[in-house]
């Protein structure tokens, strides 16, 4: 018993010892730890470089055009050009039309000269012999025999074998006739009288005609007369003497015209030339061709024969249209434009064609008074010059007629004077005729990158250099001015108009332009500008430009408003004055648009850069979480070298934008980087201050900031003192961030 | 006179392979439900082939008293705490809703880690498992063979990694720089241990006692290395606030080793070369230890666990003879040094080395390189900066050693102990102190007590504590039975109060132990 006693107090103190160990509790406890660690490492940031680690990095295709850095002193601009098409000013090339050409070359008065085939000297186209003429026989009289005087019996009828000839009726001339006497006697007289058939024509008398010569004698032939079947009656009369010779007989060697013109004429014919010449009036609407030295050059055009109708039984062997007023290159008076139809283009007897074009490319038009002259001349072929031509029947009114017409003139450039018009340098609506300024498909935009940022988000800064300048390269040589209205949108949608101001000569006077209207509104003339352009003095490309500053317009307005869109409607006036240029097309008008903002800037008051981040802080420990964050602090070190100060807002904004916190909290000190100091000369930064800013969130704050899905930042900056400053690229700001949070973590 | 030359020849070999052992590394102490129960000591008590792993010169005790042979089966230990687990000052401060922060952070860290900010704390742990052991006793010598698995574990941490944990990276605690270190280190063996004891020497009266004799025992042992591996991290944090006129910046001079053998060895090697390649590899693609890497023999080694026992008969002393006390009366002193050698490991061992000073002054926000590495990613920047950048070119960017072996030394101990039967009642001694830091050996000296009652003769009953050592005191209970020929026993441990120097369980299964 004692024993178990014994055991039981051994086994119950070690028991007791057993349960009087340490056993652990649950955990119950937090731990509040400060995390304080630096996030980014202080780094300057240039304002302008070539890395990303400057604040705007000019390799950036949104900036690489937009900011100029003067070599010398790092001076920036920002700027940009942007290709802008003011519109079509092709309308600028007048428009001409040539009337149409009526050509209508008669043949005239037919000349006849050649009756035979045969020569003059050597022909026989008829003969008599001794014994008809003399009644005596030959064989009585040979040669030296005396021949007593005496006269033909009767008149001989000699036809004549005229195979060039058969019948015409004749205006004016002569008719010739050559004989040849081989009589072996000299004659005293012989008359001859020309028939026409049985008609005697008239009497021609050759006298003294000795044996073996030959005579030619003419006969004027009546107008009227009509010759056909030609025959002589042959007489002769002579003195006793001795035969000269052998008896033989009286030749008729030829018969011809001489200056013979008939009305019309069945014969063989040589050749027949005619003539013609006329003119063509150009319209003188839009263009006047005041001296001679005035002209048009055509890109294209053309002169088209639409009918070409020989109305002749001969074919024409030379037909030639001239126009001394239409020339080719090198346009001297040697340069006429002449379209001919010989050789292989000879026109056929009794032909047509049709649609014969000639092109008008590079020609030019010297039209003194708009009126073009051509002259023509026509060349028939000589029947007679062939063998077995037949013979055909030509009158005088006989012609060729020609249908000609001018058209399809593209002018490739102007030299006189174009009239003054007004032209639409945009599409105008069809019915109205306005243009309007919001309308897209007739507006002119320009959209303005790398400014969308800073336009959506910039307020207040006021540039006090800004200019906008176009620049252009032209070849119209008349003058021309533009009206037109430039309005800038912002990337918020404002709308702000640049105006020329009165007396500046940018300035638009009411009543100068009508079409120009604002969603249906007419512009007013403080939504308007004008400006002249320079002229070419040749026609070749020359520069030119036109500023607009704060002297002659509202561009400083204009352009601290930052627009992201620029758009431009208007007119052109061209040659107001009416006086003589040179327009050549294509009409060249390359603008550019530039605009300089230098950055010297000013703020009288705060400008305010606002912008608005997702920011989804949903992650943060919420209320039911084991980690609260206590407090959180984000330094912010800097060296401010640049000459504004700037105050940072950051507003928490929740999904429907309510404000959720904010930092700084009402009545607390800004955020503020103070500004660097400026020299008072320059207005250059003299060197950088460092500073630090805190943002400090409280754990209310904190608590709260889970429901952040934005964040609202506000800058507002104010240039050093308020005065005018200068930014470079050279300056720059350098930032670290450090963070300080400290964290309640639960552990239960 | 010989005898006495060879005790001063034995003990002077003692010292000297103690002060080798101590010079290189050492070990803990084996736990039984025997000698456990009673706080832990046995220096002069553990018996049979127990003996082998605390003093093998107790192989010669109880010859008289049991059979000549005794085998066990499945015996196992374990045996978990250390200055780390505070117990006491984690109920007072981590239990009760404080905020952790300020003094109330100074005084708990205080407590926990001491005010020295260089001191740490660590968790140790130890398994033994002896699936058999062995014993023949005689009278004038024993033997005794035993098969011991091994796993012994340390973790510690410094007070900087607390204050790490408890103050984040505060300038105002770090700003001077704070010692950040943690360290993790395991080693698993298998002993095969060859026991020899015998009487060196005796006399009949000796002071007070009689029949006094002095044993002497060695057991030498085979070491089978099975796996190692090793973590040590030393490293200082600076953090300087951001308020400094120099800026913030986040400093760790950072100095770390990694030992490992087999596949993890491998792995980190490609890794390794993957990084220095110019790839960003994830280091965890290359962790992947494969079993055998625990259990393969990778080299073998021998260690020594050596002692004296003195035994003297004090019944002839006028003490209770009644009752309990009724019975054999002995006295015993014991002194052994345990855990002698080292494990040694060969083939396709792994060291890797980083010392380098990491400093952090914020991102570099360089927006040409965003954009150019990065597609202009913020996130993904700041992502490599700190996965690529500082974490595998900086921590992770070791370099590369191929040591021709790891030495991991057994954790040596000194162990002195004194026994005392009277009768039932027995009462236990032992003082000690480990020769380093190995598992749950500690450097620091301890003190075991205990009490036996043997109930019926047959019922073990056991208390005891132990004081000092890698925990705060400790208190053990025992029992179980004990038979002639047939032994089966547990105990148990635990620290009351643990805010001294940290807490800390224990437990030991006999098996089941034949004697015959």
């Amino acid at each position: 018993m004692k024993q178990l006693f014994k055991t039981s107090v051994l086994c119950s103190l070690a028991f007791i010892l057993f349960i009087q160990c340490e056993r652990p509790s649950a955990p119950d406890f937090k731990t509040n730890q400060t995390i304080e660690i630096p996030v980014i490492q202080k780094r300057s940031f240039q304002f302008i470089g070539i890395d990303k680690n400057a604040l705007i990095d000019i390799r950036n295709p949104d900036f690489a055009d937009l900011f100029k850095v003067d070599v010398e002193d790092n001076f920036v601009t920002l700027s940009f050009e942007e290709d802008f098409d003011f519109g079509d000013l092709e309308d600028a090339i007048p428009v001409l039309d040539a009337d149409p050409i009526s050509v209508d070359a008669e043949v005239g008065e037919i000349q006849l000269s050649e009756f035979s085939s045969q020569g003059e000297d050597d022909g026989s186209l008829g003969s008599a012999s001794f014994e008809q003429l003399t009644g005596f026989s030959p064989a009585l009289f040979p040669a030296g025999t005396p021949v007593p005087a005496g006269g033909s019996p009767f008149p001989v009828n000699i036809s004549l074998d005229t195979d060039y000839f058969i019948s015409a009726t004749i205006k004016s001339g002569s008719l010739f006739v050559r004989i040849r006497n081989q009589l072996g006697l000299d004659l005293d007289v012989l008359s001859l009288d020309l028939r026409s058939g049985s008609n005697v024509i008239g009497n021609i008398v050759f006298s003294n005609l000795e044996h073996d010569d030959a005579e030619t004698q003419s006969l004027a032939i009546p107008d009227g007369t009509v010759l056909e079947d030609i025959n002589v009656d042959v007489e002769i009369i002579w003195a006793a003497q001795n035969m000269q010779d052998e008896p033989d007989e009286l030749i008729i060697r030829d018969v011809g015209g001489s200056n013979l013109f008939a009305s019309q004429v069945v014969a063989v014919i040589g050749a027949q030339d005619f003539s013609t010449s006329g003119f063509s009036v150009m319209d003188d609407a839009e263009f006047l061709f005041e001296t001679a030295n005035d002209f048009i050059q055509l890109n294209s055009g053309e002169l088209r024969i639409n009918q070409l109708v020989n109305n002749m039984g001969i074919g024409i062997d030379v037909f030639r249209i001239s126009f001394p007023d239409i020339r080719t290159s090198p346009y001297t008076a040697a340069d006429s434009l002449v379209i001919s139809f010989e050789n292989a283009n000879r026109i056929e007897a009794n032909s047509i064609l049709e649609n014969l074009i000639v092109n008008l490319a590079n020609t030019r038009i010297y039209a003194e008074g708009n009126v073009i002259d051509y002259n023509v001349y026509a060349l028939t072929e000589d029947r007679q010059s062939g063998e077995g031509s037949q013979a055909v029947t030509i009158n005088e009114t006989d012609d060729v007629i020609a249908e000609i017409q001018i058209s399809n003139l593209v002018i490739g450039r102007v030299e006189g004077t174009v009239i003054k018009r007004t032209i639409n340098l945009n599409d105008e609506d069809p019915i109205t005729g306005n243009i309007d300024l919001f309308n897209d498909d007739q507006a002119n935009i320009i959209e303005v990158d790398g400014l969308e940022d800073l336009s959506e988000n910039l307020e207040g800064l006021e540039f006090t250099e800004a200019s906008l300048g176009i620049t252009y390269n032209t070849n119209i040589g008349v003058e021309a001015s533009i009206i037109g209205s430039f309005v800038g949108i912002t990337a918020t949608g404002d709308r702000f108009y640049l105006r020329g101001l009165p007396g500046s000569g940018f300035h638009v006077q009411a009543g100068e332009v009508d079409n120009l209207t604002a969603n249906g509104v007419p512009l007013s003339t403080n939504q308007l500008i004008k400006f002249n352009l320079d002229t070419s003095p040749d026609g070749n490309l020359t520069p030119g430009s036109i500023s607009f500053n704060k002297d002659n317009t509202n561009i400083t307005e204009f352009l601290n408003r930052l627009p992201t869109e620029i758009r431009f409607v208007g007119v052109a006036i061209i040659n107001e004055n009416n006086q003589r240029g040179i327009i050549v097309n294509p009409v060249r008008f390359d603008p550019f648009i530039s605009v300089d903002i230098p950055l010297s800037i000013q703020t009288l008051e705060a400008a305010t850069y606002s912008d608005t981040l997702k920011l989804d802080l949903s992650d943060l420990p919420d209320d039911d979480d084991d980690l609260v964050i206590d407090e959180g602090r984000l330094q912010l070190t800097y060296t401010n070298a640049l000459p504004l100060r700037v105050d940072l807002e950051f507003n928490f904004l929740d999904e429907n934008n309510n404000i959720v916190t904010r930092s700084p909290l009402p009545g607390e000190q800004p955020h503020r980087f103070n500004a660097a100091p400026v020299d008072a000369v320059t207005r250059y930064v003299t060197n950088g201050v460092d500073g630090t800013i805190g943002i400090n969130l409280n754990r209310e704050q904190l608590r709260l900031l889970r429901q952040t899905r934005n964040l609202e930042l506000n800058a507002y900056m104010l240039t050093t003192d308020g005065q005018v400053v200068k930014i470079r690229s050279i300056d720059s700001i350098g930032l670290g961030i450090g963070l300080k949070i400290k964290l309640e973590n639960s552990f239960n | 006179m010989n005898r006495f030359k060879l005790l001063s020849a034995l003990t002077a070999l003692v010292l000297i392979t103690v002060v080798s052992a101590s010079s290189v590394d050492a070990q803990s102490r084996m736990f039984t439900p025997a000698n456990h129960g009673l706080g832990g000591g046995g220096t002069a008590y553990l018996d049979s082939y127990h003996a082998n792993f605390i003093n093998p010169a107790n192989l010669m005790l109880n010859h008289d008293r049991r059979p000549k042979r005794s085998v066990g089966l499945a015996a196992f230990s374990a045996s978990a705490g250390g200055s780390l687990i505070n117990i006491e000052t984690y109920n007072k401060y981590l239990t009760s809703g404080l905020t952790i922060s300020g003094t109330v952070a100074d005084e708990m860290l205080n407590n926990w880690f001491g005010t020295n900010i260089q001191n740490d704390r660590s968790l140790d742990l130890e398994i033994g498992i002896i699936p058999l052991g062995i014993a023949l006793r005689g009278k004038n010598s024993s033997y005794s063979l035993a098969v011991r698995n091994r796993m012994l574990a340390n973790v510690s941490m410094s007070r900087g990694m607390a204050e790490l944990f408890f103050y984040g990276p505060d300038p105002e605690i770090f700003e001077n720089g704070r010692p950040v270190n943690i360290g993790m280190e395991s080693l698993a063996f298998t002993e095969i241990s060859f026991g020899y004891a015998r009487k060196l020497w005796g006399t009949d009266n000796l002071i007070f006692g009689r029949d006094a004799k002095l044993y002497i025992g060695v057991a030498p042992k085979l070491l089978l290395a099975q796996n190692t591996q090793r973590i040590a991290m030393n490293s200082t944090i600076f953090a300087r606030s951001n308020d400094h006129p120099e800026g913030g910046q986040f400093r760790h001079d950072l100095n770390y080793t990694i030992e490992t053998i087999g596949e993890l060895a491998d792995g980190l090697r490609r890794y390794n070369q993957d990084r220095q390649s110019g790839n960003y590899p994830n280091l965890d693609d290359y962790i992947d230890a494969q079993p055998n890497d625990f259990y393969d023999i990778k080299n073998t080694s021998l260690g020594l666990d050596i002692g004296l026992t003195l035994e003297m008969d004090i019944s002839h002393l006028p003490l209770p003879n009644r009752f309990m006390f009724k019975g054999p009366k002995k006295l015993r002193a014991g002194f052994s040094v345990s855990d002698i050698g080292s494990v040694n490991f060969k083939d396709n061992l792994g060291q890797f080395l980083n010392t380098q000073q990491i400093i952090f002054n914020g991102f570099d926000f360089d927006r040409e390189m965003i954009d150019r590495d990065f597609d202009g990613d913020e996130g993904k920047y700041f992502e490599s900066v700190i996965a690529d950048s500082i974490g595998n070119e900086q921590y992770l960017g070791f370099d590369v050693n191929d040591p021709s072996s790891f030495r991991r030394g057994l954790p040596t101990t000194m162990n002195f102990g004194a026994h005392l039967q009277l009768g039932k009642i027995s009462a236990m001694l032992d003082f000690g102190k480990g020769l380093n830091n190995r598992g749950i050996n500690s450097n620091r000296a301890y003190m075991a007590m205990g009490l036996e009652y043997k109930f019926i003769n047959r019922i073990p009953l056991r208390v005891g504590m132990r004081t000092g050592g890698h925990t705060s005191t400790s208190y053990h209970v025992g029992t179980g039975i004990e038979l002639r020929n047939l032994e089966f026993t547990v105990s148990a441990s635990a620290v009351a109060k643990s805010g001294e120097y940290g807490s800390g369980i224990g437990a030991a299964w006999s098996g089941l132990i034949l004697h015959f």
